[in-house]
């Protein structure tokens, strides 16, 4: 009976196993399986030989061995710590392809060989302790490289793990299995990486010289660059060099690998975007593969200047919807650049995209150009009119042109315009504090309050009748007050007067102007106006520093205010039960103590008269008392319930009050 | 772990990588998931490289934790993608494994794989080395797919005599598969 029940056990693994050759396993047949796996040990001895041998066959005809090699394609994050771990179970598969090659060698002395290249093949053989990846040199220069036929030399011999010593006598089947190219293709790759122990170790070394002599060939570039660059950190010179040499041997695929590696591995270069794609052009690339690169390149340009050189070659290369969509990121990220506009400008009139032009045009005239730039102004200006005037040709596009014109309007308009004209020969600059505390000069012709400085005048030597002028713009400004400042620097002007000229939404409807004649009164001049539908309501980084700064000002106003008032009216708020409540913002400053020299230079018109001010401040801290501002507002009780100092300032409070509420630093619980 | 014990680690890691697929495969029955669950483990094979005592035989350990992969894994998948789904069969699975790990399988099985008939070989190459489906390999042989499917089975079971009488049954004493 029992001999029959294993019988039919056998019968019915073998069935279930056939069935599961041939097809999933229904539910039944699983459980059945399970069945007889779980309680029979000769059913799942046999089994388990089963199993053990398809997958030994999986593995051994490489699909499994390929399929944990590392799929290089998909980006890589930064190298450090976390990316290590994959990389070593990538290096163990890699490890583990290469250990079951060697096994699958011929064997034995009368073994077949594999043909091999002349300079490997005449190494001498090496001991299965040998089978490891062996570390390349970081830098071999040229002349290194052994010739055919020269003998070898040490260290050589990690060339020679193709002809691992073979155990066991094998046929022609297995030279099949095991061909030259790929443990070849193995051999070389495990070389370059030096797998095993650079990466164990979590070495990355610095390399000025890529060894390119070394480069496997016929391996997959992507992996090979990937791993080249998860061992080695290459000087950007280095991978320059390398660059020229692969061009040079027209190795177009390394030359892709190459680049697109560093590109993940954050070393870009501006060169390289144009260099790719000259590389995926002469490597037979299609348009779409091209501009798939390029883009996928974008993912690694991480500050706008590189975005900017991506953007300015993808419309060298005709990619110019992308090459736009670039440039818009560029001009979003940083307002105040010139090139997005410049570039995004030609790239439209190029292509006759409306809308580019449109977005281009709009964006340079509604900045301010210094002198330097008047050019782009003036291009924006020319561009606009003539693609205002074509809309307008067209009856199609007529609403178009109605909606361009007024948004130029919009753009050419400035908040306000201060222009300082003098005659006379005679230096005179213009200075201008914008609300948030910017201070706009020849110095710092752009400040973040959204001002520019066109460019200094003064006089030179040839004389001009019309006389000098220095203007500041401020396209979008803020509300509030402008104080304008009108210092002479060097000469004399006429009549020691300076003419100020102050425009508000200029181009606008609202225009409004008014001019002064200005005498310079110890050099200096000053002139306020107030500025109401300023147009800046976007802050900039450094604005918003600014603004914190402006915000903490008026708090402080705001309780300036609510003193006064407290002091001006005591009982005001008695009915309220509150007896001049106020609230305390402290304002942290610093006071300098001790002797400071500040010196200013300036040198004479002639170059021969250097004018040296010097402003020597000496300054002392006298008395210093704390106190503490958190007092019980609602106690009511006047002795006790100390409200602040109401207004009364704080001398006054630590003489009259004593101890109510207040510290004395020197440690005496506060009785001064 | 200093450089030396991490090379002899990867050493270890790397040479069992074999053992340890045929083992996973064995419990889940699934190449595909087989190989998912091998990366899992050699994740934490990797992971764990600082708790492994050199006294010990690396590949039980390694089985250990893939054992808990495979265990991980069978929670995620589900009953209907794994051939086995009670624990005990896993476990007693494992047992057997543990019982005899030999690493010299590659070699028996090349040996085994060379006293095929060439047309058996053929079958064996176009099956695993080009991922022919039966169908495709019954077309180019002039049979049907069910009929490759026999042949192979018939292949599978033949080999695994063979290793076996090169080896030494897996648990047990060599006998008809």
């Amino acid at each position: 009976m029992t001999v029959e029940s294993k019988d039919d056990h056998r019968d019915e693994l073998d069935e279930l196993l056939l069935a599961k050759t041939l097809g999933p396993l229904s539910d039944s047949q699983r459980i059945r399986l399970e069945e007889l796996v779980g309680e029979d040990t000769e059913a799942r001895r046999r089994y388990l030989a089963y199993a053990r041998v398809e997958a030994q066959l999986r593995w051994r005809y490489s699909k499994v061995g390929v399929e944990l090699m590392p799929s290089p394609p998909e980006p890589r994050p930064p190298r450090p710590a976390a990316r290590r771990l994959r990389w070593v179970v990538a290096a163990a598969a890699c490890v583990a392809v290469l250990v079951l090659a060697w096994m699958w060698l011929p064997k034995g002395p009368g073994a077949a060989r594999i043909p091999l290249p002349p300079e490997i093949a005449e190494t001498p053989e090496v001991g299965p302790a040998d089978v490891k990846a062996p570390e390349i040199p970081p830098a071999v220069p040229d002349t290194e490289s052994p010739a055919p036929g020269t003998p070898k030399r040490e260290g050589d011999d990690k060339e020679s793990l193709v002809t691992a010593p073979a155990r066991g006598g094998k046929d022609a089947a297995q030279d099949a299995l095991a061909t030259p190219d790929r443990l070849q293709r193995l051999n070389r790759e495990a070389e370059w990486d030096d797998l095993a122990e650079g990466i164990a170790a979590g070495q990355t070394e610095a390399v000025d010289k890529i060894p390119i002599d070394k480069l496997p060939a016929d391996a997959d570039p992507n992996v090979v660059w990937d791993h080249y660059f998860a061992r080695f950190a290459p000087t950007e010179r280095a991978v320059r060099d390398a660059v020229r040499q692969l061009m040079l041997q027209e190795q177009f695929a390394h030359v892709i690998g190459l680049i697109h590696t560093s590109l993940r591995d954050h070393q870009a270069q501006p060169w390289m975007y144009e260099v790719l794609t000259l590389a995926m052009e002469a490597d037979g690339r299609t348009p779409e593969e091209i501009e798939r690169a390029v883009m996928s390149a974008a993912d690694f340009a991480d500050n706008p200047a590189d975005m900017m050189h991506l953007g300015a070659y993808m419309a060298r290369l005709g990619l110019n919807v992308r090459a736009m969509q670039m440039f818009r990121q560029v001009a979003q990220a940083e307002p105040l650049w010139v090139e997005p506009y410049m570039h995004g400008l030609k790239v439209a009139r190029n292509t006759g995209d409306v809308d580019g032009i449109r977005w281009a045009t709009i964006g340079i005239l509604s900045q301010a150009w210094t002198n330097d730039h008047a050019d782009v102004w003036e291009l924006g200006l020319f561009v606009a009119n003539d693609t205002l005037s074509r809309l307008r040709a067209d009856q199609k596009t007529e609403a178009e042109a109605k909606e361009f014109e007024a948004a130029l309007d919009e753009a050419v308009e400035r908040d306000c315009v201060v222009r300082v004209s003098w005659t006379g020969d005679a230096d005179i600059d213009l200075l201008v504090e914008e609300p948030p505390g910017t201070v706009c000069s020849v110095q710092t012709p752009r400040t973040s309050g959204g001002g520019v400085m066109l460019g200094d005048g003064f006089s030179r030597d040839t004389a001009d009748t019309r006389g000098y002028e220095e203007v500041y713009v401020c396209p979008k400004g803020f509300d509030g007050t402008y104080r304008v400042l009108v210092r002479r620097v060097w000469g004399n002007v006429t009549a020691g007067k300076v003419n100020v000229e102050v425009i508000k939404h200029y181009r606008g409807r609202k225009a409004e102007r008014f001019a002064r004649s200005v005498p310079l009164k110890k050099d200096e001049a000053w002139l306020v106006f107030d500025l109401e539908g300023g147009r800046r309501r976007e802050a900039l980084e450094e604005h918003q520093l600014a603004n914190a700064a402006n915000v903490q000002m008026a708090v402080s106003r705001q309780v300036l205010s609510q003193q006064l008032a407290a002091a001006e009216d005591p009982a005001a708020s008695a009915p309220f039960g509150r007896p001049g409540a106020v609230g305390y913002q402290p304002v942290v400053i610093t006071l300098p103590e001790g002797a400071n020299l500040a010196a200013t230079a300036v040198v004479s018109a002639d170059r021969r008269y250097v004018r040296i001010t010097t402003v020597p401040l000496f300054s002392g801290i006298a008395e210093v008392n704390t106190f503490s501002s958190a007092t019980d507002a609602s106690s009511g009780d006047e002795d006790s319930g100390s409200v602040g100092t109401g207004g009364r300032g704080f001398s006054q409070i630590f003489q009259n009050q004593g101890t109510q509420g207040n510290v004395n630093p020197d440690g005496d619980g506060g009785n001064p | 772990m200093d450089p030396e014990s991490a090379a002899s680690y990867v050493q270890h890691l790397t040479g069992c990588q074999n053992q340890l697929y045929a083992y996973i495969y064995s419990l889940l029955g699934n190449a595909e998931i087989a190989l998912d669950v091998l990366q899992e483990t050699n994740v934490v094979l990797w992971s764990k490289a600082a708790e492994y005592d050199p006294a010990r035989p690396f590949v039980a350990w390694a089985l250990g934790v893939a054992f808990h992969q495979v265990r991980a894994a069978r929670t995620r998948l589900g009953r209907d993608r794994l051939v086995f789904h009670n624990l005990n069969t896993l476990e007693t699975l494992t047992d057997d494994w543990l019982a005899d790990t030999p690493s010299n399988l590659e070699i028996a099985l090349d040996d085994c794989l060379n006293q095929l008939s060439p047309k058996n070989q053929q079958i064996v190459e176009r099956y695993y080395k080009q991922s022919e489906s039966l169908s495709s390999i019954g077309k180019a042989l002039n049979r049907t797919a069910n009929a490759v499917g026999v042949m192979l089975h018939r292949i599978r079971k033949k080999l695994a005599q063979c290793i076996e009488a090169a080896l030494g049954p897996l648990g047990g004493n060599p006998s008809e598969i």
